[in-house]
């Protein structure tokens, strides 16, 4: 049995950028850390192809792994004296924030997207199958492991603890923020964490947050409404996101036609047959793994597989225009157009939607998620956005960008047929130096 | 492209109305519980399964004037307008598009109330999960006590017309 107050000799410290430290004492959440599945993620990118865009955004789901590790071990010193959690809850908490992201694969959202896969079923096998992470949970209690990943799900009986991890201001909101912000540079997502720790209060069965936090919890609505429009939809990343979607499709059509690769894509066949992929090959897989593919396959003789890896690796990222969706028959057209000037739409011409990746804005009304409540002096709760102007002018407030996008170099190729790239120039009205 | 667009479209001009955003998604998740093809993808919350992706192309729509959204009684209400089924045809026509409902499922759902569906729902989720059904049974009213009460009908509702 392992011994939840098992304590290493010494306290492990992390140097991290956005905590300064994050701090191991505990032999479980170490032992933990040093899974190979755990060490895995430090080759897995917390925000996909977004370093096209920012430069400095290679931060790895470790770092936020432990980011919001680190915040959940805040957070539990806060609430002492506030409310009784069991040492079993205690560590639920900080097992849940460590591995909630463990299931995720290269480049999640696009592989997700083209091969029917979810990071969830994954961070459920690997929690609950023959693993690493496993074995030492297991040493816990033979019941634990079930628990971790029940909390991770969100279906865990004591909703106060899933709530730490996942609800509108949670210790995984707080870390991306804060991370992102951070790694890329852009500033729009700072808020004062800190404060936020010290005015959450434990309440019934979720989290509120003291009257007196209310601006910093404005502050922290702001950020994420500010980092979702400048980082996470941001137009150039969603062209890196189509690239890949793209080299996947390409890669997949390919093998199913029967096209004899130079060198045979052994760790993607199974996601290629979309048949049951061994649990042991997934954790193989990471971005490592996908990138040297790409490097591989930019040599191939199919010209669009080649193409497309070539221009991923060297970043020649497609075009975009704004595109509304109700253009059905010109997207048509442009289709027929595309293909006559030789060029296949079905892998250099797509649309792409903030739909795809959903906009996490602060809704108040309670029909979805529960809101964020002030908790005021006479020990009554108020919705956040009828207590701030701040809020309430950006709550439920939506946007739409929706974007096509498209190889500029290959229609301003002077070979094209000058007359089919006018035509498909006047209906993407994009204006180019050369076209 | 067009996918969900186009079974959000089909879905509001077989029901025309819908009260409230947690009713559409309770219906689109048991829809896609009994096997129909939705691109949306769910995830447990408080009230229930629960798709951010549906919720995102339910505004684009609305944005787009394909769907109508009005307000009455702290409930959104949702129906399609005459560009949408236009659009909806012209998808059909042009695009190929097509998908085969289960209207028996869908009519009987929008006669259910908000709360009655939550309770399908989850069980349905805990069941897609690899819950076996007595233990679907416990965890759903582990994480729905205020609930509890429609238990049996929800899953005699799932037996009969979701499974």
């Amino acid at each position: 049995m392992y011994l939840t107050d098992d304590q290493l000799d010494e306290e492990k410290v992390f140097k991290d950028p956005v905590h300064r430290y994050i701090h191991v004492r505990s032999r479980l959440i170490w032992d933990l850390i040093n899974t190979r599945e755990f060490q895995r993620l430090r080759r897995i990118r917390q925000l996909g192809t977004s370093f096209l865009t920012f430069h400095g955004a290679e931060h790895s789901r470790f770092n936020h792994s432990l980011g919001v590790y680190e915040i959940m071990r805040r957070i539990l010193e806060k609430f002492e004296g506030r409310i009784e959690f069991s040492e079993e809850e205690k560590w639920l908490c900080l097992c849940a924030a460590l591995l909630h992201d463990v299931g995720h694969g290269p480049f999640s959202h696009s592989f997700e997207k083209v091969f029917h896969t979810h990071h969830e079923d994954w961070t459920r096998r690997i929690i609950l199958g023959d693993t690493g992470i496993n074995q030492i949970l297991s040493r816990v209690s033979p019941s634990f492991p079930d628990k971790v990943e029940k909390v991770i799900e969100k279906t865990y009986e004591n909703k106060l603890i899933v709530s730490l991890i996942s609800s509108q201001i949670d210790a995984d909101r707080m870390d991306y923020l804060l991370r992102d912000t951070y790694y890329t540079g852009a500033h729009y997502g700072d808020f004062d964490m800190e404060r936020i720790l010290r005015v959450m209060r434990p309440y019934k069965d979720h989290v509120v947050i003291k009257y007196t936090g209310m601006h910093a919890v404005e502050d922290y609505i702001m950020s994420r409404y500010q980092m979702y429009w400048q980082v996470y939809f941001h137009p150039v990343t969603r062209s890196g996101d189509v690239l890949l979607r793209k080299i996947f499709q390409r890669a997949r059509d390919l093998y199913r036609q029967g096209y004899q690769y130079q060198r045979e894509p052994v760790h993607l066949i199974p996601f290629f047959e979309e048949t049951e992929v061994p649990l042991q090959d997934y954790l193989n897989l990471d971005e490592s793994v996908v990138i040297f593919y790409f490097h591989e396959w930019s040599q191939e003789q199919d010209p669009i597989l080649s193409d497309l890896c070539d221009r991923f690796i060297n970043r020649r990222l497609f075009k975009y225009v704004e595109w509304d969706r109700s253009r059905r028959e010109e997207l048509d057209q442009l289709k027929r157009l595309f293909r006559e000037a030789g060029i296949d739409p079905d892998y250099y011409l797509e649309m792409d939607s903030p739909s795809d990746l959903p906009y996490d804005v602060y809704r108040p009304g309670q029909e979805e998620r529960t809101p964020i409540f002030l908790l005021m002096a006479d020990g009554s709760l108020e919705e956040l956005s009828q207590a701030s102007e701040i809020v309430d002018a950006i709550s439920g407030k939506e946007r739409y960008d929706h974007k096509l996008y498209f190889p500029l170099d290959f229609l301003e190729d002077p070979s094209r047929n000058p007359g089919t790239v006018q035509e498909i120039q006047k209906l993407l009205k994009y204006r180019s130096r050369n076209l | 492209m067009f996918e969900g667009a186009y079974s959000l479209l089909s879905l509001f001009d077989e029901i025309k109305k819908v009260h409230g955003r947690k009713k559409v998604q309770k219906m689109v998740h048991l829809l896609e519980s009994a096997g129909l093809d939705l691109p949306f993808k769910y995830e447990y919350h408080f009230y229930g399964p629960y798709s951010a992706e549906l919720q995102e192309e339910i505004n684009t729509l609305v944005q787009q004037g394909f769907l109508t959204e009005s307000k009455n009684d702290e409930a959104y209400v949702y129906s399609i307008t005459k560009k949408g089924k236009a659009f909806k045809e012209t998808l059909e026509a042009d695009g190929g598009y097509s998908l085969k409902i289960n209207t028996d499922l869908l009519n009987s759902m929008v006669k259910e109330s908000s709360q009655f569906l939550e309770m399908v729902s989850t069980y349905a989720f805990l069941i897609d999960l690899g819950y076996d059904t007595h233990k679907a049974k416990s965890k759903a009213i582990e994480l729905k006590p205020h609930l509890e009460k429609l238990i049996d009908e929800a899953i005699a509702f799932y037996d009969q017309k979701v499974n």
